[in-house]
């Protein structure tokens, strides 16, 4: 074991893969995550693209793998709140919020969740679904450690009789740890780009235009639905859903100017599973203006879905959408590119293939590091050969807080990041 | 002595897809009258921290000594199970399996019924199996702290510095008499012009200088084997032979363009060019001095016609005949497509240049915002259609001499444009050593003949093989950020085992009884995996012996044993049989 050891912020399927591929080398390995579970952006989604494996089977193993590793300790529910010195001996103060339960004594059991009276929002379900105040946010919350919403929580202490294990204790105190690492490793992740900013969709207002993430927690075995695709607006099942690429990305006006690199193959996928999921069939048409099927596999993704399960194409960005006040039925109007027909079309659901844009936790990690970024936020690298280099010695970075990438490349670049983090801890 | 099984039954639901088609419950309660079953439970996802805990907690309070799961492909999970008996402190062999999900509900998601009986049947069947399980030695070999690096383009040569930082041993192999691969080839790297000799030359500096490096040009591997932290090769640099000994290798084997000959009238015409000979011509140390004219003529390019997805998106339709067509997207053409019509520009600022594609794919950091100020540059974009390629002709004494017509599926017209050059964005293809160095390390190619690696997203730098990883475009198209990412991601892969200097092997593998052993070698003409080898034996007896690191527990060699001599370890012969028994043992009716 060597004496020095890494930082790795963010606990995503990056920060994972990262903090493993350290910690894989014998060294020292603390992943900081600033929610109550690791897990980030895949555990929210079903499936991935372009093999349908189901997200949570493939990284629930890595979710647990870093939770038990020897040479890793794992801060959730914590922040790093300052940094201090240079490559190879960072002074850096990280601090645990409470939870309000004592993790060593909480199973895991569940049961002050079915006993407490209070039904919040659940922004794991990007909130088409609840929990209660006392929660984890999804079944395979990597540590299964519940912990209390204080800002909902009305203390009526129910968790806390009915706890077994007494492990509800409300005068919990945030805890502060100061740690010194060679190098850190930045994994902060993506938000998804906020869809009310186009007025033309009406997202926010009509009940059935969805983000991508919402219907991917639709589709989602643990998911508010139990996996079953019904409409918000009256539970009716959706027999013809239309998926708009490019929400927020190419476009220059109202959104990100890049390409988010992951929406075409999403969108593919998820009319893929709506077909699949919703017995008696579902029609699914994808307006696009280029389809970007360029990683391995996809291109042959992407064929599959026209011939083999029907999913039809057409180019045009939709123009605008408006709800049918009597049926929330959603009327999309768009022109077809290759026709140049300008036409209408009703649809019971549309989901908005919303891109990737540079999370709120990338912006407040960098209040402390100062690093340069580029004009909209993402981290910048050293050169075209140094990908995962910042412009900080004995800084890395992986996944989308560089720049907008699917999972593959981001597991990729984890290691990567892994790589030069591991060269200033030996 | 062998204690009487105590057996857990664990059925995972896995979210809905498993427990959406198959009774669940009805299966775990089943499983309760299977004998030695002492326990048996269902729950939403066993591979949580929740269902991992449920079985420990049975462990102890049941005292298992066998335990089942019943849930998804072991491909998935069995490691994730396996971790679980073993921090129990039982030995990780005696878990066996059941696959509910791929070999159940998935397939048979129409017959709940009957899927529910075949569950039972695979239940019925693991724990028959499980019954007969035994412990296994663990297998500990040592690695040498020295890596393999195969290919010295932009790729390998990151690896094998990243490796060579980290303090151990790099010998890196180039079969050209270059370092730089490819990426030297090229004028610009897009999506910021660099000249890509400006960042290659101080790396190459660094290799050859690096003390921990050993750097092999106009090399070949003439021979290699060995395993995990035990590999042997010789190395042919020119005449000269080396042997040299290695834990760890990476594959770094780059691409190679596609061949267009017999499309688009390449070949049949000089000013017909790929990109890459285009990029060639335009660097300063070109036959023209960087100078851009068209080769035929000698003059600067008044017209010039780019053409996307040459061999790449192919399918039965488009492709040449006697080709196998490429479906896969070759990732870096578009962009490159559009750099270069950038610096087609910069040299010809007065050449109209028109842009054929299917999908402007424009896909990486910055490259979207490269194509938008390639629309400021006035050039004529073209958009056709899967099936409708454009058409390059050879004019005869015309203006110009070449003419592209193509069908624009925006306009709905056909359009004919009269062009002084033809450039051919081609897509990768695996380079010639590929299927060599595939069946030499006993590693596998995808469909689409790059190297496959061991999962998209749990291990996409790992290769089937322990030890070996996977660097670079030798996996599948990818532009030079993303090729250095991965080969800095493989060396981080490479560093593991070697600084731990020890890894576990897996167990279930085959044994020899010498007793038995005629020293036939059959079995060693059956093993794919060159495992097995001959030992002689004092008594002038020539016997079979298996090499535990190389096997892989196939058990090709047991059924090709005409002395029955060989045991496969966890697949014994008692323990199918059971199984078979079990299968077949389904009482009428259900």
């Amino acid at each position: 074991m060597s004496e020095k050891s890494v930082l790795v912020i963010g606990a995503g399927v990056t920060g994972i893969q990262a903090a493993l591929d350290v910690a894989n080398q014998g060294i020292k390995t603390y992943l900081v995550e600033k929610t109550p579970s690791v897990g980030g952006h895949m555990a929210q989604l079903d499936k991935t693209f372009p093999t349908l494996d189901c997200s949570a089977c493939i990284l629930t193993p890595k979710m647990v793998d870093v939770a038990r590793h020897p040479n890793i300790e794992l801060l959730t529910y914590s922040e790093v709140k300052e940094v201090s010195g240079a490559a190879g001996d960072f002074t850096v103060k990280i601090e645990t919020k409470p939870r309000y339960i004592d993790a060593t004594k909480c199973t895991g059991c569940g049961h002050c969740a079915l006993h407490c009276p209070v039904e919040v929002l659940n922004d794991f379900d990007e909130n088409i679904g609840v929990r209660r105040a006392i929660y984890v946010p999804f079944p395979q919350a990597v540590p299964l450690v519940y912990t209390i919403d204080m800002d909902n929580c009305i203390e009526c202490e129910l968790c806390k009789n009915i706890c077994e294990a007494e492990a509800v204790n409300f005068d919990q105190e945030s805890e502060e740890i100061e740690v010194n690492v060679g190098s850190i490793i930045l994994a902060t992740g993506y938000d998804l780009f906020d869809a009310t900013k186009l007025k033309n969709y009406g997202y926010g207002s009509y009940d059935n235009v969805l983000s991508s993430l919402e219907f991917e927690r639709l589709l989602s075995a643990s998911g508010p639905a139990g996996g079953h695709v019904f409409r918000l607006s009256d539970g009716k099942i959706p027999r013809r859903i239309a998926f708009l690429q490019c929400v927020g990305s190419r476009d220059t006006e109202h959104g990100m100017p890049y390409c988010s690199r992951v929406c075409c193959m999403y969108a593919i996928k998820n009319a893929i599973l709506a077909k699949d999921h919703i017995h008696g069939g579902c029609e699914t048409t994808i307006f696009y203006i280029d389809v970007r099927a360029f990683g391995k596999g996809f291109e042959e993704f992407y064929q599959n879905s026209q011939i083999r399960f029907g999913v039809k194409f057409v180019r045009g960005k939709v123009g605008e959408i408006a709800e049918d006040v009597d049926t929330n039925n959603l009327i999309v109007r768009v022109e077809d590119t290759e026709t140049g027909q300008l036409f209408e079309d009703e649809f019971d659901m549309v989901v908005l293939s919303s891109g990737l844009v540079p999370s709120q936790g990338s912006a407040e990690i960098n209040k402390i590091l100062n690093l340069p970024i580029d004009q909209y936020g993402f981290f910048e690298e050293l050169n075209r050969i140094s990908p995962v280099d910042t412009k900080i010695e004995g800084v890395y970075m992986a996944g989308v807080c560089e720049s907008v990438k699917d999972i593959p490349d981001g597991v990729g670049q984890a290691s990567a990041a892994a790589m030069r983090a591991s060269l200033k801890a030996i | 002595m062998e204690e009487e099984p105590r057996i857990g039954v664990f059925i995972c639901n896995c979210g809905i897809n498993i427990g959406g088609v198959v009774n669940v419950e009805e299966v775990a309660e089943y499983a309760t009258t299977l004998p030695n079953v002492v326990v048996s439970r269902s729950s939403l996802y066993t591979c949580s921290d929740r269902g991992q805990g449920m079985i420990k907690d049975d462990i102890d309070e049941f005292k298992l000594n066998r335990v089942v799961v019943a849930s998804c492909s072991p491909r998935m999970h069995e490691p994730t199970f396996r971790k679980v008996v073993e921090e129990k402190g039982l030995n990780k062999y005696v878990f066996e399996q059941a696959n509910l999900r791929e070999h159940v509900s998935w397939v048979h998601s129409k017959q709940p019924e009957e899927a529910t009986e075949k569950a039972k049947d695979l239940v019925r069947m693991a724990v028959a199996k499980a019954r007969l399980l035994e412990s296994l030695p663990q297998h500990l070999v040592d690695v040498k702290g020295e890596a393999l690096v195969i290919g010295g383009g932009i790729s390998g040569l990151t690896a094998a510095k990243s490796i060579a930082d980290r303090g151990f041993k790099v010998h890196l192999v180039e079969k050209t008499p270059n370092f730089g691969g490819k990426m030297a080839q090229l004028y610009k790297v897009y999506p910021t012009f660099d000249d890509p000799q400006e960042l290659l030359n101080p790396l190459v500096e660094n290799i050859m200088a690096h003390p921990n490096i050993v750097p092999y040009l106009s090399a070949e591997i003439a021979d290699i084997e060995g395993y995990i932290g035990n590999y042997r090769a010789i190395i042919r640099e020119q005449t000269e032979e080396k042997e040299i000994e290695f834990g760890t290798i990476i594959v770094a084997t780059g691409f190679n363009a596609y061949d267009p000959t017999g499309e688009f009238n390449y070949g049949k015409h000089q000013n017909i060019l790929t990109i890459l000979e285009l990029h060639q011509l335009m660097k300063a140390d070109g036959p023209t001095q960087g100078n851009l004219v068209t080769p035929a003529e000698g003059k600067p390019p008044r017209s010039i016609a780019l053409i996307s997805c040459v061999g790449s998106r192919q399918n039965e339709n488009t492709v040449p005949e006697g080709k196998k067509p490429n479906v896969y997207c070759s990732r870096v053409c578009c962009t490159g497509m559009i750099a270069t019509s950038m610096e087609i520009k910069e040299k010809a600022s007065d050449a109209d240049i028109f842009v054929l594609y299917r999908d402007l794919r424009t896909h990486g950091k910055g490259h979207e915002e490269l194509f938008s100020e390639f629309r400021q540059t006035g050039s004529t974009m073209i958009r056709y259609t899967d099936d409708l390629l454009p058409m390059v002709s050879i004019t005869q004494g015309a203006e110009y001499p070449l003419s592209v017509t193509s069908y624009d599926s925006l306009s709905g017209l056909n359009v004919e444009i009269p062009v002084d050059l033809v450039v051919l964005a081609t897509g990768m293809i695996p380079d010639d050593s590929a299927s060599n160095i595939a069946s030499k390390l006993h590693i596998t190619m995808s469909a689409d003949g790059f190297f496959q690696e061991l999962h998209p997203k749990l291990a996409p730098l790992d290769s089937v093989t322990d030890g070996v990883y996977l660097a670079g475009t030798a996996q599948g198209p990818k532009d030079v950020p993303d090729s250095v990412s991965q080969s800095l991601g493989a060396a981080a892969k490479a560093c593991a085992p070697m600084a731990l200097g020890q890894v576990e092997v897996e167990s279930t593998i085959s044994v020899i009884d010498e007793d038995f052993c005629t020293g036939c070698g059959v079995c060693q003409g059956s093993c794919e995996f060159s495992a097995i080898v001959f030992e002689e034996r004092p008594e002038g007896k020539r016997v079979s012996k298996v090499i535990e690191a190389l096997c892989k527990g196939c058990g090709t060699c047991g059924s090709s044993c005409p002395s029955a001599a060989i045991t496969m370890l966890h697949f014994k012969d008692a323990q199918l049989d059971a199984m078979v028994k079990a299968a077949l043992s389904r009482s009428p009716g259900g």
